[in-house]
């Protein structure tokens, strides 16, 4: 996934999410503001598997601590939401119990 | 399994109509109606000619969170009264009905689905009016976006539909369309199994003012069975309620040549259904998305990212496995 195909997935997400804002490419990464909270995506090196992501944001960078570590695009879209203080999240995947589980 | 056919439409649509007209075919006697009306007093119920077999049950509350708990009420007493004298379910909404939480009720409660299983969405769309209808009100659009099957009602007064038919398009350009006039359809037809996602002839579409968009997500190769879970979470996740309907065909790579139908109203997932063979030559995974305000390229982006990182994951189980055969 190259940045600019992250930079969109993270402005669809911006938008989904009902907060304005705007992705930039930074010095460490993405930088994803809105509505005056900002975040920076990072990529993890090959060495740091399982995770792939490094999620840095103001609060962790005032108080010394390196990056939040993701393991995956949806775990760091979810920390990225909660950084910029989105929304709770939706109800997530509800699948109907199929009818031979109810069978007696 | 006794199926069961909500049928929606904004005000003046025609849906009482329609219903008379069905209990009036002897072929069709034998159907339950739940009217869902909105207000204290109900009329359209008094207005549905039942036929002798048929039997007639109002549900109120259609507009706010306690349809869930009156519908299943409402079915357990069917159930209770009419056990065996019934073959199929009709529930009329009201106009101003926002289907999503009755189709909810009618997924997922079990007091429903004991006996009773989801046949389907009929809209109704009045041809001279629908078009305003649609731009004016919200409520008519999600009953539109939300449908299996739209019926073009009122031809005769308005023959010249193309408008409405754009407008249709923009909102939900997978849903089954015909026409009727004063309700005269043949029921079979509206019965009859819901027609699989076609092919789409064209990039995705959208609607810009109305707020709802529709897009179509196409993948030429198969998507692993986890990618496709993890992406269906992600959009329930991230969408909420934004996510209207999800529907279409997945090549998965673990059941070749079975494509899976899946089925979702917002955040709600029928099990995927899987098809014996493909139903045409293309052989293509083909989802539709309609939501509000969802970014119309936002699944195919969340796909690929997804993907990409199970792909890398099931290669490095794979190494780790040949690796261990190797030892």
């Amino acid at each position: 996934m190259t940045d600019a195909e992250l930079a969109n997935l993270l402005t669809d997400c911006l938008a989904v999410w009902g907060i304005p804002g705007r992705v930039v490419p930074g010095e460490s990464g993405l930088c994803v503001s809105a509505g005056g909270l900002s975040c920076t995506v990072g990529r993890a090196a090959p060495e740091q598997r399982p995770a792939r992501w490094l999620l840095q944001t103001a609060e962790r960078a005032a108080a010394g601590r390196p990056p939040a570590a993701c393991t995956s695009i949806t775990g760091l879209l979810g920390g990225v939401r909660d950084a910029l203080g989105a929304d709770t999240p939706g109800p997530g995947l509800d699948v109907v119990e199929p009818e031979w589980s109810r069978s007696p | 399994m006794i199926p069961v056919l909500l049928v929606t439409g904004f005000l003046g649509s025609g849906k009482t109509t329609l219903i008379r007209r069905i209990l009036a075919d002897p072929a069709f006697a034998r159907s339950a109606v739940i009217v869902n009306e909105w207000g204290e007093i109900g009329l359209d119920h008094d207005l549905i000619a039942s036929a002798d077999e048929s039997l007639l049950e109002l549900a109120t509350g259609c507009l706010c969170c306690r349809v869930s708990s009156d519908l299943g009420r409402t079915f357990s007493e069917l159930a209770r009264r009419g056990a065996g004298r019934y073959e199929r379910v009709l529930i009329e909404t009201s106009g101003l009905a926002d289907p999503a939480p009755i189709l909810h009720s009618l997924l997922t409660d079990p007091t429903i689905r004991a006996g009773h299983v989801l046949h389907g969405t009929l809209t109704l769309v009045d041809a001279r009016a629908g078009e305003a209808n649609l731009a004016r009100h919200p409520e008519a659009r999600r009953q539109v976006a939300l449908a299996d099957r739209l019926l073009i009602t009122k031809t005769d007064l308005a023959p010249d539909i193309a408008g409405l038919d754009v407008a249709l398009d923009t909102l939900n350009p997978d849903a089954e369309r015909m026409t009727a006039v004063r309700g005269a359809i043949a029921p079979a037809a509206l019965f009859s199994a819901s027609p699989l996602p076609a092919s789409p002839a064209g990039p995705p579409v959208a609607v810009h003012g109305s707020g709802i968009t529709s897009g179509v997500l196409i993948r030429e190769r198969p998507v692993p069975a986890l990618a496709l879970i993890l992406l269906l979470q992600a959009l329930t996740e991230h969408c909420g309620r934004r996510l209207l309907r999800v529907k279409g065909l997945v090549d998965v790579v673990e059941m070749p040549g079975q494509p899976a139908l899946i089925h979702g109203v917002q955040h709600v997932f029928e099990p995927p259904q899987w098809l014996p063979a493909w139903p045409g030559e293309d052989r293509r995974t083909r989802l539709v998305f309609i939501g509000e305000g969802v970014p119309r390229y936002l699944p195919a982006r969340l796909l690929a990212a997804i993907e990409e990182e199970v792909v890398e994951e099931m290669a490095a189980d794979a190494n780790v496995a040949s690796d261990g055969r190797l030892c």
